[in-house]
């Protein structure tokens, strides 16, 4: 009998040790975290043809001129349509070939790129370069620029949600 | 006179020991990792000497920049026991011309690795030399201690002025960099607390009527006034001058490209040539 109570009391010890499940909350959306106005923080390009990927950080030329707005985006969901905008007034460059345009993620819940339809120019995608959450600051592209069909150089982009 | 000469014994001596004491390194000095490179051992000088006494051949087994994965034509061994069985295709030649003992092996570190130069300049390459059997499970490893090489990219002079990225394309950002270390006007050296400007002038090609022009956007004694040519100091002796080429030189017709750039830097103040970086060099644009 005192056997018995021992073995119980074992067992009642061993499943108060068991620790409570607890559940995750679902994953951060990355639409929603993408979902923002974004202007340019820092910018560098690296030189794709040198043997040691040359890396020139030139992100100030954007602003030399105080006149001169930051290079910038705006990711949008507009009745159900992915848009983006850019404002160009001012602004040195559009990475984005077009003021507006839609987007999609390559995989809305583990997206590895942007694929940007411009409303004027050709289709392009561009790697995203860490996660976009909602809780996330920062929006990283690397930007290929090609020529004769040979990668020539990248701009590495970091955008900063406004 | 006889102090000069113990001193002069003494720098040789180190020198020469310095030089007799390697054990490894890599041929040429200084390579472009995307074509052949040697990479020699000297037996007879490594640390381990386990190899010492064995007649060969050896092997080299090597983890970085990147470690083949068992199936690999380049795995370092194969079999159950792979340290028992390197790979053939990992076996070094003898350079009885540099020493008794010194083995080499030749290889293309980009195909060898299968990796990005920039990988290899950044992470060097890591191996040890053994032999075929390297010995181990119960009996004495034969093999070299690790042995790691960094390996500095090509020395490249580019001159004072260069273009980085070196291909320049007619509507993205362009960056002429002005490094004054290389200055060779003695006037010009040592502006480190300069304002400067760069006087640029572009050739621009019709494409359809194969004509060509130059624009500059300010005259080299106007520069001044054009807040587009004014350099930014980057570093101590590095300036930087960035620009979309089209909107620069105002290039409007679809027909156009820019062929290429001649660029010179001068003072703020400028009282003559002394005050102008040496040459007018060309920029060659790789993108129409």
């Amino acid at each position: 009998m005192k056997k018995i109570i021992v073995i119980i009391s074992i067992f009642i010890s061993l499943a108060a040790c068991k620790k409570e499940l607890k559940e995750l909350d679902p994953p951060s959306s990355k639409v929603d975290g993408i979902k923002a106005s974004w202007e340019l923080s820092s910018c560098s390009m690296i030189d794709e043809l040198s043997l040691v990927k040359e890396a020139t950080t030139m992100g100030d030329f954007f602003t030399v001129n105080p006149s001169n707005k930051k290079p910038n985006i705006k990711f949008d969901i507009v009745s159900g349509v992915r848009t983006y905008t850019v404002d160009t007034a001012n602004v040195l460059i559009n990475f984005f070939e077009s003021p507006t345009g839609t987007w999609t993620f390559d995989n809305d819940e583990y997206p590895t790129e942007v694929v940007f339809t411009p409303t004027v120019g050709t289709v392009f995608s561009l790697p995203l370069g860490a996660s976009i959450r909602t809780v996330d600051t920062y929006l990283k592209f690397k930007k290929p620029v090609y020529c004769s069909g040979e990668l020539k150089f990248s701009y590495v982009l970091k955008f900063k949600r406004k | 006179m006889k102090k000069i000469i113990i001193i002069l014994i003494i720098i040789f001596g180190l020198s020469s020991g310095k030089l007799l004491a390697q054990a490894n390194w890599i041929e040429p000095e200084n390579p472009d990792v995307t074509k052949k490179i040697r990479i020699y051992v000297d037996l007879t000088k490594t640390t381990n000497a386990s190899c010492k006494d064995s007649t060969g051949p050896f092997y080299i087994w090597t983890w970085n920049p990147k470690e083949h994965p068992i199936g690999h034509p380049l795995v370092n061994g194969t079999g159950e026991k792979a340290w028992q069985n390197s790979n053939d295709a990992l076996i070094m030649k003898n350079d009885a011309d540099k020493g008794p003992l010194v083995w080499y092996y030749e290889m293309v570190p980009t195909e060898f690795y299968e990796v990005p130069a920039a990988d290899v300049y950044k992470k060097g390459i890591s191996l040890l030399v053994k032999t075929k059997n390297g010995g181990g499970y119960g009996a004495p490893d034969v093999k070299t201690e690790d042995l790691n090489f960094t390996i500095e990219p090509p020395k490249t002079d580019r001159g004072s002025l260069y273009a980085t990225p070196s291909a320049m394309a007619l509507n993205e950002v362009a960056n002429i960099i002005y490094d004054n270390n290389f200055e060779l006007n003695d006037s010009m050296k040592n502006v480190t607390n300069d304002v400067l400007y760069m006087w640029v002038n572009a050739t621009i090609k019709d494409t359809s009527t194969s004509v060509t022009r130059t624009f500059a956007p300010s005259s080299f004694f106007n520069v001044t006034s054009n807040q587009q040519l004014k350099m930014i100091k980057v570093d101590s002796k590095l300036y930087r001058l960035s620009f979309i080429p089209k909107k620069l030189f105002n290039v409007t017709s679809d027909k156009e490209v820019i062929t290429q750039i001649e660029v010179t830097v001068r003072r703020e103040n400028y009282n003559g040539p002394n005050d102008k970086s040496d040459g007018q060099p060309k920029i060659k644009f790789a993108c129409q």
